[in-house]
């Protein structure tokens, strides 16, 4: 395959391997911020083949991961409204909301065995064609995702608009990372030598967008793609940098990752959406974080188009997802791991996701 | 969201694309990538192509890397030892 | 009354019922302990036949009933085919009950049925009984279908989940993934330049051809839902031993890889029809390897790994970049990754 299977290959592993050996002399601790970056990293062992002297962390970049569990309350009780098809990704079939929420179903896949017709989609298209082909149905296409994600929803909702769809809205549960970022470097609980940068989202908005890193904040910041080559090709640029004293943006992506970004998107994303303060499982209320659609799209808004009460988010007890998600916990510090919370039986959303660390963890643990 | 693949448009119709990696096909939307020509390469997420593939960029990552070689070699023969050992 | 379409006095038991039974199953599957049309079929068993015999069932309600490479019925003959021959047994008798949809087609059934007596004919066994019911549009999605074997395991065979032991090989008959991803594609509308067709087909004449190479099996089992990662875990669990597989020797097609990143799924986990999974002696291993490839439903069968005494209980991967990692087995339904 083609801009993939290069990018795996271990002759070139092996040299970033020695490559990064040779040039660290000093302990690191560098957080990858995104699922995508968990899971690959497990998925191939990198953990193991890295110097010990370099220590990833896992941050909140799992959007399933930091969706607030009143969120995901507010998707079930939509869900069962009479008429209401709920389309979402297949990650969140199975995430838990509050325990209060209980009578509704534990999670959209609880809803749906109890009758609330909830479907599994790809795309946003799909939810388009659910509702071309179902007139008299409410569709609700349940918007989980970062900035890779949000341009794609925006415009299907133009399409939507365009063709005159009176059936269609959007959950905007939508995030945007820079912030999300700024909050965890704020708080101050993890000693951070440099970030692994999202490759895809960052496709989005450009590198640019995070000089701040740098900058502000004098950490360092490489943008990684998400094969084996990519990511170590990102670890030796921050360790490189590191060992220069020299914090700097530096993109390891450049087959797709530019200064400015895809601006089509960013303008697709930005004519649709606003940004509002969010509230992120973890991190508690991120300011101008989140994404919320535009009054003039208010028809498309299911938010607004569905008033549903819901009560505040609350955390399954003993719980640590918070912590795993800011880089504070592994997960097998959380007393939860692999006892009572496991792929079969999720109690938090870091073990439901196949991008939350915990799952990533269990699935693809160290041998 | 971060899963997004590589493929090759082989036709465009209007806001539509035929894309295919290694002889699978798919239709996507490419509303987000107007500049995107026939034979380009783009990342797919979630139905959408993101983005088009600087195919030059890559072909110079991957330059880089089979030049590592020389280099690692290079190094090795430098600090006295041998390029062949197994490191791992 | 439509004459195309199931309706349900299809399913009352009256003339409509043994006039389906005689145009479609009957026809198709003639045999005479079936043509006999008693409530049960009767056989003596053979007096070459060993003393031991085998019995399975399964029922399959796979969507859509027709996909490249095969439908619902071939699935049923070829599952039950299969259950019997991953213990050795030499399946000989399917029986195969019907729950119709009111509205399924004639001639959907009659094609799936031809389906059957075809596949019943490659393995060599008979449907000898049978039944069905016609429930209301809408408590059935079209066609259930439940089969039973039965067949004779010959002396000297003992092939169980739990007879792994360390240094022996794991062996897979070939490329893993396909059936799973070409539902999935069919489902997704991907389409492919070299179609991906189910790899479903009958293997009780491959594991013929491995005993008669060398008895030295001690596990076989076909790689069905939850894919190759989960069988693997469950023989290291029964037999209590761990395995370790090599990611670079399991042999994955091209097709199915592209498939499965354009979709967001792990071929690992990914359903197969027509494949099975050998534990065999170290001392086996060439012969029965050589056997395998020399059969059709064999010919890309290769070593992936071995058995172990360490980690018992749980399947390690040496990844393509040769580190360790778990392999576990699937927990609920794979859902595809967005992110």
């Amino acid at each position: 395959m083609k801009y993939i299977d290069e990018f795996r290959n271990p002759d070139a592993v092996r040299r970033l391997l020695e490559w990064i050996r040779e040039r660290s002399t000093r302990p690191v601790q560098l957080m990858e911020f995104c699922g995508g970056h968990t899971h690959a990293v497990l998925k191939y062992g990198l953990r193991q083949l890295l110097p010990p002297a370099v220590r990833l962390l896992s941050g909140p970049g799992c959007p399933v991961c930091v969706t607030a569990s009143s969120d995901v309350d507010r998707a079930i009780s939509m869900a069962h409204l009479p008429g209401v098809v709920m389309s979402t990704f297949g990650d969140m079939m199975r995430v838990p909301g509050s325990s209060a929420g209980k009578a509704s179903g534990r999670s959209l896949q609880d809803a749906k065995a109890q009758g609330a017709d909830v479907r599994m989609v790809y795309s946003t298209l799909d939810a388009l064609s659910i509702s071309r082909a179902n007139p008299e149905r409410e569709v609700i296409f349940l918007g989980i995702g970062f900035e890779t994600t949000a341009p794609t929803v925006a415009a299907a909702v133009l399409q939507a608009q365009a063709e005159g769809l009176e059936n269609f809205s959007v959950l905007s549960l939508h995030k945007l990372t820079p912030p999300a970022t700024k909050t965890i470097l704020d708080a101050g609980e993890v000693q951070l030598s440099g970030i692994i940068g999202p490759g895809h989202v960052t496709t989005i908005i450009g590198s640019d967008a995070w000089e701040f890193l740098a900058l502000d904040y004098g950490i360092s910041c490489s943008i990684a793609g998400f094969e084996p080559v990519d990511i170590l090709q990102a670890i030796y640029f921050l360790v490189d940098s590191i060992e220069k004293n020299t914090p700097a943006v530096r993109n390891a992506y450049r087959r797709t990752v530019h200064a400015e970004g895809n601006l089509v998107a960013q303008r697709t994303m930005q004519r649709v959406f606003e940004v509002r303060d969010a509230e992120w499982r973890g991190l508690g209320n991120v300011p101008n974080s989140g994404l919320a659609l535009r009054d003039e799209y208010a028809t498309f808004d299911a938010s607004r188009r569905f008033a549903i009460e819901v009560g505040p988010s609350a955390e399954p007890k003993g719980c640590r997802c918070g912590e795993v998600l800011r880089g504070v916990a592994e997960p097998s510090e959380c007393p939860l791991f692999a006892r009572v919370c496991s792929p079969e039986h999720p109690i938090g959303p870091c073990m439901v996701s196949s991008e939350g660390a915990c799952a990533a963890h269990m699935q693809y643990g160290e041998a | 969201m971060c899963l997004a693949v590589p493929a090759r448009v082989l036709s465009i119709q209007g806001h539509e694309a035929e894309v295919d990696l290694s002889g699978v096909r798919r239709v996507i939307s490419v509303v987000l990538t107007p500049e995107v020509g026939v034979g380009d390469y783009v990342l797919i997420h979630s139905g959408f192509a993101i983005n088009v593939l600087d195919q030059e960029e890559a072909e110079e990552t991957l330059k880089l890397f089979r030049e590592l070689d020389e280099f690692t070699a290079t190094m090795y023969q430098q600090q006295g030892h041998s390029a062949s050992d197994e490191v791992h | 009354m439509s004459n195309d379409t199931i309706v349900l006095a299809h399913g009352s038991g009256g003339r409509l019922t043994h006039n389906l039974i005689r145009d479609v199953f009957v026809r198709h599957f003639s045999n005479p302990m079936l043509n006999a049309q008693d409530d049960a079929a009767i056989w003596t068993p053979r007096p070459s036949e060993a003393a031991r015999l085998a019995f399975s069932t399964d029922s399959y309600v796979v969507q859509p009933i027709f996909f490249p490479g095969g439908d619902i019925g071939k699935l049923a003959v070829c599952g039950t085919v299969n259950d019997l021959a991953m213990v050795g047994a030499q399946p000989l008798y399917l029986s195969a009950s019907f729950i119709l949809e009111e509205g399924l087609p004639l001639a959907d059934l009659e094609r799936i049925v031809a389906s059957m007596a075809a596949t019943a004919h490659e393995a060599g066994v008979e449907i000898i009984a049978g039944d069905t019911k016609v429930v209301d549009r809408g408590s059935a999605d079209q066609v259930f279908i439940s089969t039973a074997g039965v067949g004779v395991v010959p002396d000297g065979i003992a092939i169980s989940g739990a007879n792994a032991k360390p240094g022996d090989l794991v062996i897979v008959s070939g490329p893993i993934g396909v059936h799973g991803l070409a539902i999935m594609s069919h489902r997704e509308g991907l389409q492919f330049s070299f179609p991906l067709a189910s790899d479903c087909a009958p293997l009780n004449g491959l594991v013929t051809a491995m005993l008669r190479a060398d008895t030295q099996i001690h596990c076989l089992r076909d790689p069905t839902r939850g894919g190759l990662a989960t069988t693997l875990n469950e023989i290291a669990g029964q037999s209590e031993v761990g395995i370790e597989i090599d990611e670079a020797e399991v042999p994955i097609p091209e097709s199915v890889q592209a498939a499965c990143e354009l979709l967001g799924l792990d071929p690992f986990y990914a359903a197969n029809e027509g494949k099975l999974v050998a534990v065999v002696a170290a001392e086996a291993g060439t012969a029965i390897l050589d056997a395998m490839q020399s059969h059709p439903y064999g010919q890309a069968a290769a070593v992936i790994g071995r058995v172990t005494s360490t980690h018992r209980s749980r399947v390690v991967l040496r990844t393509v970049l040769g580190a360790h990692r778990i392999l576990d087995m699937l927990t609920g339904a794979q859902l595809p990754r967005i992110c």
